[in-house]
């Protein structure tokens, strides 16, 4: 038997090798180097200075941390105000329930063009906007960024709000009735009883939806472009960029490794939490 | 004091199709032990919680001459407990002070009765640790303190051990019962289990199909099933029941006669189907032909523990069996004995509706 | 009527208020881009409007043919060669990490995870590389292949939280009874499992149906799909965008979604809870 379960997960690994380790070590070797030109030499971790000594790496470091912080700020309570508004039964539930998790399955690059038919000049948007007054344009650093944050919280607040359904409804009817009974207020009922229920299920999609956030390219790609200047560049942006247009491949790869770290010390933090005092695989 | 009250009461969960509860009309006169005992679906549950306020209703339901109807859960002066053990993510301590953490109380009292309540519970040892990380049955052991601190004047208790492992049921069951003992309050206990109605409350309301088919006190249940359901769910074995027609004067079951009780002259005399039920411990059996004993075959006995025996009886055609308990010493199984039908103990019930003529 | 009710009906009504703001506010983006597929290029350029005024068909008959009909076939290619792929290969990783302890299991299935938190970006110039030198540049194949980075991960993760569900007791019996590993996979495990595999493949496929880094970095002509064709079509500088052909591609790229959160939705719930027990 011993030598099957390796045999089981031998075809999951020589796929993850190729796609996962192999990339990995091509990229380890750009970061290094000069790739790409005529007489590729190792240069130590220059390239890696490079990076942390680009102010266009920290700006899009930054910006993509105030993104983040942002966003989140305004998907987690709403996508929560969601999960316990939309509950229970019925029609009208049922529409509205399934209405807001499309979003989170329409292509990125969809929910980019939607949002830059939104926003073009003349658009619903700058219509709406201008009848309160507001002259709106996407072409501003200010509006694009914020009208990135707006898109983000349009496409994700539907996986805030599954994830929190989801585990709303492992809570037993009974502890509410309980505490009814118990002439529990509206604020302990949340404390005591729903927040309990679904706090591991909150910071789970708090830390991935922070993981997300730090690789967000599509939208950013297809809606502002990184734009107007570099207003709206995040991580991914630049790091593509850096990579497929400007061709300073060894810059590119110290930052995508750099930028792996990051995100993977993230998602250590995530799992470490998932698995905090129940062994890995709850064995 | 308190007196629940109902008028009337139906409750139907999908708007008129079927009724999970009809036209109860039933009065819990002052402080005591009450049951709902009933098969599941019976709707014993669903009045308990109309009781409580938890569902809407027709008909009324008064609380000391009170209407119940807009008044909310919280002012009902009611406490429940429920089948699964509900606690709150706190210590016991903080759970058994929960409920009455609002009461304009000096906080010395609420100190003294969550410490009595603890004691009375036997809860002192785990008063500080969380009541959530705790087993099913100190979990539920919480859950009746937090019912009982508050002082209401009705406590309900939804099937409290039905998921509590049998080697504490009957811990719990005890602790239940002292309570009831010391706390003189309306006790409402929904169960389905027998022995559990039995010790743990004074009147029972026999429940099926939506409705009370009796609510009297234990003895009288027993004795004077009113419905040959009753007799058939309460008792173990439970009532047997025959199907009999008048024949001449007696009463005919194929393959033997008895002659008509005298309380049941009249309705025979009109009828010409209908049933009858005995208790199996209401028997005299012999291995002797005896005067005015019928002649049986015993198939099999059982052990019923304490002594007592269940005998599975057949007529000499086959055609009624029955069962009768006692210690029959000198029973064998696998031969003829005589039975005794006691007229006294001999019950008639309409063949139509089940319900006793009486 | 008392107090207590209009104060109910208070509630009702401003849920209900609350219930259609937010079906515009979700819904209208979606409306907006389809009736923008089918509008004509002078309506769209000169006014917004909320219905076309005047019926165009053409951008969608331009999604039956040209680049975009090869699009949306290598798109459907790519999505069911991946399910076929990853569905068999995680269903059989998964089984062994919830059910076979072995050595280093715990370090192996933590790698596997961060493959799916980690960066695309990262990737995608070395992805570009050894693509180019092998021969898996622009072709569907490669696509396949590095979708295998996020899809495998993913769908080990949401396997095990259903195996998880299921008592080991079984597989005991199942193999006590004689069955061989694999009649036991195809006659006792997978019978059970099958909301699992609804979940996983739905999944896979969403996922590979909406990626876009990949397939617009990774391929040239013959395999975009979907996605990278409606990104060179938004991204086209100098001409101007052709908005009726974005909106109308959009709308097709959106069905797949919409069909299964209509199906599907109960799995797609389920498919999230395993984040909670890992």
């Amino acid at each position: 038997m011993s030598d099957k379960r390796y045999l089981l997960i031998f075809p999951a690994i020589i796929l993850l090798i190729f796609n996962s380790i192999f990339p990995l070590v091509v990229v380890l070797n750009y970061s290094f180097t000069k790739p790409f030109s005529d007489n590729p030499v190792f240069e130590g971790v220059d390239n890696y200075v490079d990076v942390l000594h680009s102010s266009e790496w920290w700006d899009a470091f930054k910006r993509n941390a105030l993104f983040t912080g942002i966003a989140l700020a305004i998907e987690v309570p709403v996508g929560l105000l969601f999960a316990l508004l939309i509950r229970g039964k019925g029609k009208l539930i049922d529409i509205v329930s399934t209405v807001v998790i499309i979003p989170s399955l329409i292509p990125f690059v969809s929910v980019g063009i939607l949002w830059r038919l939104m926003t073009r000049t003349g658009g619903p948007i700058p219509l709406f906007m201008g009848f309160f007054g507001v002259a709106y344009t996407l072409m501003t650093p200010k509006s694009a960024f914020w009208t990135l944050i707006i898109m983000d919280a349009w496409h994700w607040i539907s996986l805030v709000f599954l994830l929190l359904s989801a585990s709303l409804v492992t809570i037993p009817e009974v502890y509410y009735t309980a505490a009814r009974i118990d002439g529990s207020t509206k604020w302990q009922t949340f404390r005591y009883i729903t927040f309990p229920g679904i706090k591991l299920s909150l910071i789970t999609v708090l830390l991935l939806r922070i993981i997300d956030s730090f690789k967000l390219f599509d939208e950013n790609f297809i809606l502002t472009g990184g734009g107007p200047g570099r207003s709206t560049e995040l991580l991914s942006f630049f790091i593509i960029k850096k990579g497929i247009r400007e061709w300073v491949g060894g810059f590119s790869a110290a930052a995508s490794i750099i930028y792996l770290v990051i995100v993977i010390l993230l998602c250590y933090l995530l799992i470490s939490f998932l698995t905090k005092g129940k062994g890995m695989l709850e064995r | 004091m308190a007196r629940v009250e109902m008028k009337d009461v139906s409750c139907s969960y999908d708007g008129g199709m079927t009724y999970a509860l009809r036209n109860v009309d039933m009065t819990m006169e002052q402080e005591g032990r009450y049951s709902l005992l009933g098969p599941s679906g019976c709707g014993k549950t669903t009045l308990l919680k109309i009781i409580a306020g938890l569902l809407e209703y027709t008909g009324d339901v008064y609380f000391d001459g009170q209407n119940m109807r807009e008044v909310p859960i919280e002012d009902r002066s009611i406490a429940m407990v429920f089948q699964s053990p509900v606690v709150y993510p706190m210590s016991v301590y903080e759970n058994l002070l929960f409920p009455i953490r609002r009461e304009k109380l000096a906080s010395q009292e609420r100190e003294r009765r969550v410490r009595e309540i603890s004691s009375i519970l036997e809860l002192d040892p785990i008063l500080d640790a969380p009541a959530h990380k705790l087993g099913p049955a100190d979990r539920q052991t919480v859950a009746l303190g937090r019912a009982l601190i508050k002082e209401a004047k009705i406590i309900l208790l939804d099937e409290p051990l039905t998921s509590i492992e049998a080697e504490k049921r009957l811990v719990l069951r005890t602790k239940i019962k002292r309570i009831q003992e010391e706390q003189h309050k309306v006790f409402i206990y929904v169960t389905h289990d027998q022995s559990e109605a039995l010790t743990l409350s004074d009147r029972i309301a026999v429940m099926n199909e939506g409705r009370i088919l009796q609510f009297d006190t234990k003895e009288h249940i027993y004795e004077h099933p009113a419905y040959l359901f009753v007799g058939y769910f309460m008792g173990s074995p439970g009532m047997n029941m025959l199907e009999g027609k008048a024949k001449k004067g007696m009463m005919d079951f194929v393959d033997f006669t008895l002659p008509v009780p005298p309380d049941y002259e009249e309705y025979i005399g009109r009828h010409e189907e209908f049933e009858m039920g005995i208790r199996p411990e209401n028997f005299t059996v012999s291995t002797r032909k005896k005067r005015d004993f019928i002649p049986f075959y015993c198939m099999d006995i059982q052990e019923k523990g304490e002594g007592l025996r269940i005998l599975y009886l057949t007529s000499k055609e086959k055609r009624n069996e029955l069962k009768a308990v006692g210690t029959f010493p000198d029973i064998k199984s696998g031969s003829e004995v005589w039975v005794l039908f006691p007229a006294g103990k001999i019950r008639i019930y309409d063949k139509e509706s089940g319900k006793t003529v009486l | 009527m008392n107090k207590r009710s209009s104060k109910q009906l208070l509630g009702r009504t401003a849920k209900v208020i609350f219930f259609l703001l937010v079906l515009v506010v979700f819904l209208f983006p979606i409306y907006f881009m389809t009736i923008t597929a089918l509008k004509t290029r002078s309506e769209i350029e000169t006014r917004t409007t909320i219905y076309p005024h005047e019926l165009n068909m053409k951008n969608f008959r331009e999604m039956t043919r040209g680049p975009w009909k090869r699009a949306i076939i290598n798109s459907i290619v790519v999505c069911v060669s991946s399910v076929a792929l990853c569905l068999p290969v995680s269903f059989l990783a998964a089984y062994a990490f919830s059910r076979r302890p072995f050595m280093g299991d715990i370090h192996l299935y933590f790698w596997l995870i961060t493959n799916r938190m980690a960066p695309a970006a990262s990737f995608v110039l070395p992805f570009f590389a050894i693509y180019t030198n092998i021969g898996l540049f622009d072709t569907k194949l490669g696509l396949l292949f590095s979708y295998t980075l996020f899809n495998l991960p993913l769908a080990i993760w949401i396997w095990m939280s259903f195996m998880e569900a299921v008592p080991k007791e079984i597989d005991d019996a199942a193999f006590l009874d004689g069955f061989s590993v694999w009649r036991y996979f195809l006659r006792v495990f997978l019978p059970v499992l099958k909301p699992g595999l609804i979940t996983v493949a739905v999944f896979i496929w969403m996922f590979s149906w909406t990626e876009m880094m990949f397939a617009v970095n990774l391929t040239a002509v013959a395999s975009k799909t979907l996605p990278a064709q409606l990104t060179v079509t938004v991204m086209r500088l100098g001409y101007g965008v052709d908005w009726g052909m974005a909106a109308a591609g959009g709308t097709i790229s959106i069905i797949p979604g919409i069909v299964l959160v209509i199906f599907t939705k109960k799995y797609l719930t389920r498919g999230f809870v395993p984040l909670r027990r890992l």
